[in-house]
């Protein structure tokens, strides 16, 4: 390349989801990247649907193992990809998680929580409690930041990302991302 | 000039006596610092946890810096607010934390403090909230006035950050 820029490449699955699953429910899990200005996908899927993971007894782990794979190339770390995660538990809402992608080569585990809106009002909570729970227009909302100020959360689990992190031309431009080892 | 990049999250809140939490930050830095891109300061949406007394916010930080100068460091400025049922907010920490000087990814706690008031304002505070707040903010940051302060501990908040540095063994700065 030499013209001042780099590759990060990003493969690996959506493990499982840990949350409050009864059994007999059924859950999906929708990913999208987000990343700055200077950033151009180059490969793979930025935005991807899992299955449908049914739930056969109380409290277990809701296991996806979804692939991800995906490759960028940019000029500036500035805007490094953020994963946005959607669950969904039977066409409800389940939550919202977002995490940064490491910046580190190597395989990292990701703990990404996940949370959901809660109604901001009493007739909203009289809609919630029949089923029609707030969602957002836009989750780029969480990864961008804005608009968020003072929208109500609740905590719902968390999900279990593995990622396997590669770099091309990063040092070579300067970046010092520390030991590569831990 | 030296570049660093500041990526990761404000991740979440323990052991605070309430939930339904957020945070405000603000990123300090000296005169001859510059910030490329990102913001340099934000909030953070309210959260609460069905679980137990750890609430996450998973809130993103990215921001790019370029420097002349190792003085004035990076620093995370916070304050911690408890949103009531009735809308109304109150303070619940300050805090500041330092960004590693060494490159990788870091997890940090902010142990934070709230100012605390003479007998009749605890008093006041435990009934109906509120409490004491800090009217020059600038006080968080300066070691030289903090005598003035009588403070109690709050919860922790914990970031996840990775710091990248750029160029600066060029000008033979020592780091790790």
């Amino acid at each position: 390349m030499g013209d001042g820029t780099f590759l990060v490449s990003l493969s690996g699955q959506i493990e499982w989801l840990d949350v409050l699953a009864p059994s007999g429910t059924s859950w999906y899990c929708k990913y999208e990247f987000y990343s700055g200005p200077d950033w151009k996908l180059i490969g793979g899927l930025e935005a991807g649907l899992s299955q449908i993971a049914n739930v056969v007894t109380n409290g277990d782990k809701v296991v996806l193992n979804f692939p991800i794979e995906v490759q960028f190339k940019s000029t500036n770390p500035y805007g490094w990809p953020q994963i946005v995660l959607s669950v969904y538990k039977d066409m409800q809402l389940g939550g919202y998680g977002r995490a940064h992608m490491p910046l580190k080569p190597g395989v990292h585990a990701l703990d990404v929580h996940l949370s959901r809106p809660i109604s901001s009002s009493m007739l909203g909570s009289v809609f919630a409690f029949f089923g029609y729970h707030p969602e957002l227009v836009d989750v780029k909302t969480l990864a961008t930041t804005t608009g968020n100020n003072l929208i109500r959360m609740e905590t719902t689990g968390y999900a279990r990302i593995t990622v396997n992190v590669v770099t091309q031309e990063f040092k070579n431009l300067g970046y010092d991302i520390g030991k590569t080892k831990d | 000039m030296a570049e660093v990049h500041i990526i990761g999250q404000i991740n979440q809140a323990k052991d605070f006596p309430k939930q339904h939490l957020f945070c405000k930050w603000h990123l300090q830095i000296g005169n001859n610092w510059r910030v490329i891109s990102g913001k340099r300061e934000g909030q953070t949406q309210v959260s609460y946890s069905q679980f137990g007394g750890t609430t996450t916010w998973s809130f993103p930080i990215d921001i790019h810096l370029a420097t002349a100068g190792l003085q004035g460091w990076p620093k995370i400025y916070i304050e911690v607010y408890h949103l009531d049922w009735l809308g109304r907010s109150h303070l619940f920490g300050y805090g500041l934390v330092t960004v590693p000087t060494s490159p990788g990814s870091h997890t940090l706690d902010c142990y934070t403090w709230r100012p605390f008031g003479s007998l009749r304002e605890r008093f006041v505070q435990y009934f109906l909230g509120g409490g004491l707040q800090l009217k020059y903010p600038d006080l968080i940051f300066s070691s030289g006035e903090r005598y003035k302060l009588s403070t109690e501990a709050m919860g922790v908040v914990s970031f996840d950050l990775s710091v990248l540095l750029r160029n600066f063994t060029n000008y033979g700065i020592e780091y790790n």
